[in-house]
């Protein structure tokens, strides 16, 4: 197995050598703390997911060989209970984090969205961050408008999802919630039971408004509204509408006080998401399954 | 995924169960057995065979050790079947850590096997291995999935914390069928 330390260089075979022993260590360690010093053996997918947690705490990827310079240098152990140290300041932060978004969530009535919010309180209890600091021990079921990417684990998705969550929570909360009911309504055919992004169509909703020349507050959007947008996406190039389309985004952005750069982009890459759809509803007489009405 | 561990590591473990099984023959000698180098090569090459069966993982020199130490007192091991019959118990012992739900300490079943081994089984490995399974495994299955305090059944064991494990901690000798007996060979009322 090649062993590489950043920048693609190749560790040396005494310092790779020098690696394994110290990090075979930490793994007996880790294993014989987690059996409490029952057990010398451990099944085989047990020893995997010890590995997988060890591997989040020193912050290496498991799925790839290189391995952090400054591991090579180290006392492990030391490491790992520095990384345990800030996992566990992490886990603080995500716990207040979440308790900050479920206040700020508007309380539609979306099961996905309440069972979510649920469980994820309960990870703070269940977190194992000593054993299994990768696991996500929670139900994650209410889809995010730009989904967390998968490569994250533990902590750190669940702080990351908790950010996404919050910037949509307090872009909802700009609206009156009877309008941002009404658009989920007629967006979805079941917006209490199925698995939808409540986000999604109140955000494509007033790019609209702000493409039609209207303020986007009001969530509102009638024909006249779909004939303006059709009028202005129409006269542009495909390859302009995006542009088109993101600068509508930052002119909500403005137009609702949203001055964070991470929420500005965050409604700026929908922009990408909405040009197919958009594309549809031009070539087949009608933007009205895109902005609703 | 990418394990970063080579051949090296495979050999320190080897070096150390050798060395720890060469460590025994101090005291098993005073019970008439001993281990060659020969016996010892063939212990830690079943062990690692029998690892690779069960599926387990195993840090340091292991349980055969323990193993060999428990049962050389045992009037049913002999210098000519001590080392078959380690390796059996061996065997026998990963099989039943997984059947367990890891839930057994190894001491306390090291403890509880070589008492089986000498009443009722008289140093029968087979009876041995069927009052495990069928009398503490069965009760072990069952509580786990009965016992509404207990873990998710359904939930994988690899997550179960040190906590929960902590909480299902069995006191073994509570659960072995001590009146175990192999099953009558006649008819049952299944028969009728």
């Amino acid at each position: 197995m090649r062993l590489s330390v950043d920048e693609n260089e190749l560790a040396s075979p005494e310092e790779l050598v020098a690696f394994q022993e110290r990090f075979l260590r930490l793994l007996e360690r880790r294993t014989a703390i987690y059996t409490m010093g029952d057990s010398t053996s451990v099944p085989n997918h047990v020893a995997a997911d010890l590995l997988r947690s060890i591997c989040f705490v020193l912050g290496i990827d498991p799925d790839e060989s290189e391995v952090p310079q400054r591991l090579l240098s180290v006392d492990l152990e030391d490491e790992f209970r520095q990384g345990l140290a800030e996992i566990e300041r992490t886990v603080e932060r995500a716990q207040a984090l979440w308790q900050e978004v479920c206040v700020a969530m508007p309380m539609f009535p979306n099961l996905a969205l309440r069972d979510t919010l649920t469980s994820i309180g309960d990870f703070f209890a269940r977190y194992d961050y000593r054993s299994m600091a990768h696991e996500i021990p929670c139900s994650i079921d209410y889809p995010l408008c730009h989904p967390v990417p998968e490569s994250l684990s533990g902590v750190d998705y669940i702080t990351e999802y908790l950010r996404r969550l919050m910037i949509e929570a307090q872009f909802l909360q700009r609206f009156e919630f009877k309008a941002c009911d009404r658009v989920v309504a007629r967006s979805y055919a079941d917006h209490i039971e199925l698995l939808i992004n409540l986000y999604e169509p109140v955000a494509t909703n007033a790019i609209g408004l702000v493409l039609a020349g209207k303020d986007p507050v009001g969530l509102l959007i009638v024909d006249e509204d779909r004939a303006e947008i059709a009028r202005r996406l129409g006269s542009v190039a495909e390859a302009e509408q995006g542009r088109v389309i993101r600068e509508a985004a930052l002119e909500v952005c403005d137009a609702l006080g949203v001055e964070g750069r991470g929420a500005r982009e965050y409604l700026c890459e929908l922009a990408p998401e909405l040009l197919p759809r958009v594309a549809v509803g031009l070539a087949h007489g009608g933007l009205r399954g895109v902005f609703v009405g | 995924m990418i394990i970063p561990f080579g051949q090296d590591p495979v050999h320190m473990q080897l070096a150390m169960a050798v060395s720890e099984l060469e460590s025994c023959n101090r005291e098993i000698e005073r019970h008439g057995l001993s281990l060659t180098t020969q016996d010892i090569q063939t212990l830690v090459a079943g062990r690692l065979e029998s690892l690779e069966v069960s599926e387990r993982v195993e840090f340091g020199g292991g349980v055969v050790k323990h193993i060999v130490l428990a049962f050389a007192g045992s009037p049913f091991v002999s210098r000519e079947n001590l080392v078959p019959t380690v390796l059996e118990l061996q065997e026998l012992f990963y099989d039943f850590k997984n059947e367990s739900l890891e839930q057994i300490p190894d001491e306390d079943l090291i403890a509880k096997m070589r008492s089986l081994f000498d009443d009722p089984a008289q140093g029968d490995l087979t009876f041995l291995a069927e009052a495990l399974f069928e009398g503490l495994g069965r009760h072990m299955r069952e509580e786990a999935v009965g016992d509404p305090g207990a873990a998710d059944a359904t939930a994988d064991n690899a997550v179960m914390n040190a906590y929960t494990l902590a909480a299902h901690r069995y006191n073994v000798s509570d659960w072995v069928d001590e009146t175990y007996a192999p099953g009558w060979e006649g008819s049952s009322w299944l028969d009728e």
